[in-house]
């Protein structure tokens, strides 16, 4: 179902229907020339693929984003404090909000991590929380909160920058917020941490799905790029490698690899990306590493069954944004629920990421069921379910020209330094078959700016 | 200090190398076009022979296709390509412009190599395009930190290819002046560059071998 058009919405068509699509070509090549990226990985070969994109943005209106702000800077402020706790003192479960062993049980808790504290008490400082918009009761709901490593800022950004110089219509008419100033936040937020030194994004290296973000934001932020072995640690401290043999104190990185990938003393011994012993400099307090290590017990995805208590508990308010309404296989009550009406449930795979291990109860063949049963029982750590939730399609102009209605969400961006900002656009994601809820990029899907507006029209 | 990996580092000088590569290789595929049509069918099979490549036109338009795209390594593309990779892989130190010719330009070739379509006015619009990227290097990188890195590839390029395709030392000794210039840019202070007319091998090692008395080579 198609969000009833908003004036903003038909003030965009308005001039849509003034301008020649044909010059969607001339943004297309300017994305081309750009190499504007998201590679893939399938069948184990890399693939350098363009992100698809599309032309028609989600318009948000200002009060609408004004109370999505809220609700996002609620929702990291609990979410931080949460991981302060669960790595610190761990009241939360003391007090009985969630269960220990829930936590415990999970791969992304990282106990040898305890009690290392970080700079300024901040541990998500870069945040994607996804969230759809239902068609029942027009609210936005939380699907998913991303604080590990969340990608995809850069690709709205570069889209924008880009829409302004083919359609500058658009921009001289609507009363579009600008988004430049991310990258600023970005840097602003990494000197606020920085523990002496320089800063650095860390990437996994060319062939990540997401080497364009990384190489944009290090431009843009005045970060440095570097790969795990441009980074050394001497005395408990990094350092970056330059070419004349000198070596430059590094004082904050934004890594953009996981925790099982970052330093292979400390983690996975095969890691060929990560450095070695910065882990042993995070805990001498000599580098901030964005995010911190261990945040993915905060997004683990039966952990976001409980982020509206942690609001409760924390912050002693209520939730602004809704969770999507969800049953946890580890508890028996919900187990029993879920296993009696999986046709008509999205089960989750807690491990998975990306829109893997995302399951429709009602497209499964009887003996699949048979089988996810089996494993629910034998394993309900793992698994959530949800009820499915009839999320809004949003318009895109297909080759022909048409517009074709397809599911999407959209993911927000917060950068946590010495405040929450909360990025005025965000990277909307629809499904490129009309038939399907799976928005991923990592799955084929496409991406659309998001304009949020200054005043409503 | 100049804030510059190693690897990051010789990506530059690379990149430098490889369009410098693709500049001298334009050249070759327009002269031996005409010297196809001009004066002897044979002359591109017999020099990229010296090469220890070979090559198997029947036609002028056949030799354009397999140097252009098909001679695996050596073709125009591949050059092309290689020079692209290091400029992704560099492009945090890159101007937007200069990494987007760099870019446009191998998209442009695949593109051509897709459809089959090569020709003299094509090559003649390559040079102009790498002219423009030179260019962009000139006016956006004066007096940035990367600039002399890629400078190095170009003019250490340019005295190996002088050497290994025309035999020419003389030519590549008239760049030595030029490359101390630059080398000293990298490394204040280093030990300048001499370089003899007497063995053609000595002369290309110690040409290839600058880079690294100059910068510290990454492990990796």
């Amino acid at each position: 179902m198609i969000e009833s058009h908003s004036p903003h919405y038909d003030a965009f068509k308005s001039i849509l229907n003034t301008i020649d699509t044909k010059r969607v070509q001339e943004l297309l090549a300017y994305m081309n020339t750009e190499a504007i990226n998201f590679n893939l990985f399938k069948n184990n070969a890399f693939i350098e693929r363009k992100f698809p994109f599309d032309i028609i943005p989600r318009i948000v209106p200002p009060e609408e984003f004004a109370y999505l702000e809220k609700g996002i800077g609620q929702r990291i402020y609990a979410l931080n404090l949460f991981l302060e706790d669960i790595y610190g003192a761990q009241k939360i479960l003391k007090d009985g909000i969630i269960p220990s062993e829930f936590v415990f049980s999970s791969k992304a808790y990282l106990p040898a991590f305890a009690n290392t504290p970080v700079a300024k008490n901040i541990r998500v400082h870069i945040s994607g929380i996804d969230l759809v918009k239902n068609s029942v009761g027009d609210g936005w709901v939380v699907l998913e909160d991303n604080l590990r490593v969340p990608s995809g800022v850069s690709y709205p950004l570069s889209l924008r920058m880009l829409t302004r110089k083919v359609f500058p219509e658009f921009f001289e008419k609507l009363p579009i917020q600008s988004v430049h100033d991310y990258p600023k936040h970005l840097e602003k937020a990494m000197e606020y941490v920085n523990r002496g030194g320089i800063n650095v994004i860390l990437t996994p290296g060319r062939y990540n799905s997401a080497f364009y973000e990384h190489s944009y934001l290090a431009k843009e932020s005045g970060a440095i790029l570097a790969s795990g072995d441009d980074l050394v640690v001497e005395k408990d401290k990094l350092y970056l490698k330059t070419y004349s043999g000198k070596k430059a104190r590094v004082g904050a990185v934004y890594r953009r690899l996981d925790d099982e990938a970052l330093d292979p003393i400390e983690f996975n011994p095969d890691s060929l990306i990560g450095v070695s012993n910065i882990t042993q400099v995070y805990r001498s307090g000599n580098v901030a590493i964005m995010n911190s290590i261990g945040n993915g017990i905060a997004d683990d995805k039966g952990i976001y069954y409980f982020v509206p208590e942690m609001i409760r508990y924390y912050m002693k308010e209520e939730p602004i944004l809704q969770n999507a309404p969800t049953y946890l296989a580890f508890f028996e009550k919900d187990r029993n629920h879920i296993l009696q009406n999986m046709r008509n449930l999205v089960i989750k795979d807690v491990a998975e990421a990306g829109g893997y291990g995302v399951v429709f109860g009602s497209k499964l063949t009887k003996s699949e069921r048979e089988k996810l049963k089996s494993a629910i029982i034998a394993e309900p750590r793992r698994f959530i379910a949800q009820e499915v939730i009839e999320f809004y399609d949003i318009e895109c102009l297909d080759e022909n020209g048409t517009l074709s209605p397809r599911k999407a969400d959209l993911r927000m961006f917060s950068i946590y330094g010495e405040d929450i900002f909360v990025w005025p656009g965000g990277l909307t994601r629809f499904a490129m078959d009309p038939s399907s809820y799976i928005v991923n990029s990592s799955q084929g899907g496409g991406f659309k700016d998001t304009w949020i507006l200054k005043e409503s029209k | 200090m100049i804030l510059i990996s190693p690897k990051t580092a010789e990506n530059l000088y690379w990149m430098g190398r490889y369009i410098q590569r693709a500049e001298t290789m334009t050249r070759l595929v327009i002269s031996l076009f005409d010297k196809i049509l001009d004066e002897d069918f044979d002359d591109a099979k017999n020099f990229y022979a010296r090469l220890g490549i070979a090559l198997n036109y029947d036609s002028s338009q056949a030799f354009l296709r397999q140097s252009v795209f098909e001679v695996e390594h050596a073709s125009l593309i591949s050059v092309i390509h290689y020079a692209r990779e290091n400029a992704i892989l560099t492009r945090s130190h890159l101007s937007n412009r200069m990494f987007s010719r760099i870019n446009a330009l191998y998209l442009a070739y695949q593109k051509a190599k897709e459809e089959r379509m090569v020709s003299l006015f094509w090559l003649e619009s390559t040079l102009k395009e790498l002219d423009a990227i030179w260019g962009n290097l000139e006016l956006t990188l004066v007096e940035a930190k990367e600039s002399p890195l890629i400078q190095l590839g170009k003019i250490v390029e340019r005295m190996d290819l002088n050497i290994r395709m025309y035999d020419s030392i003389e030519a590549a000794l008239l760049d030595v002046e030029k490359l101390n210039i630059i080398a000293e840019k990298i490394r204040p202070n280093h030990k300048h560059v001499a370089l003899s007319s007497s063995n053609k091998y000595k002369t290309l090692e110690k040409i290839n071998s600058i880079y690294g008395t100059l910068a510290y080579v990454s492990e990796s």
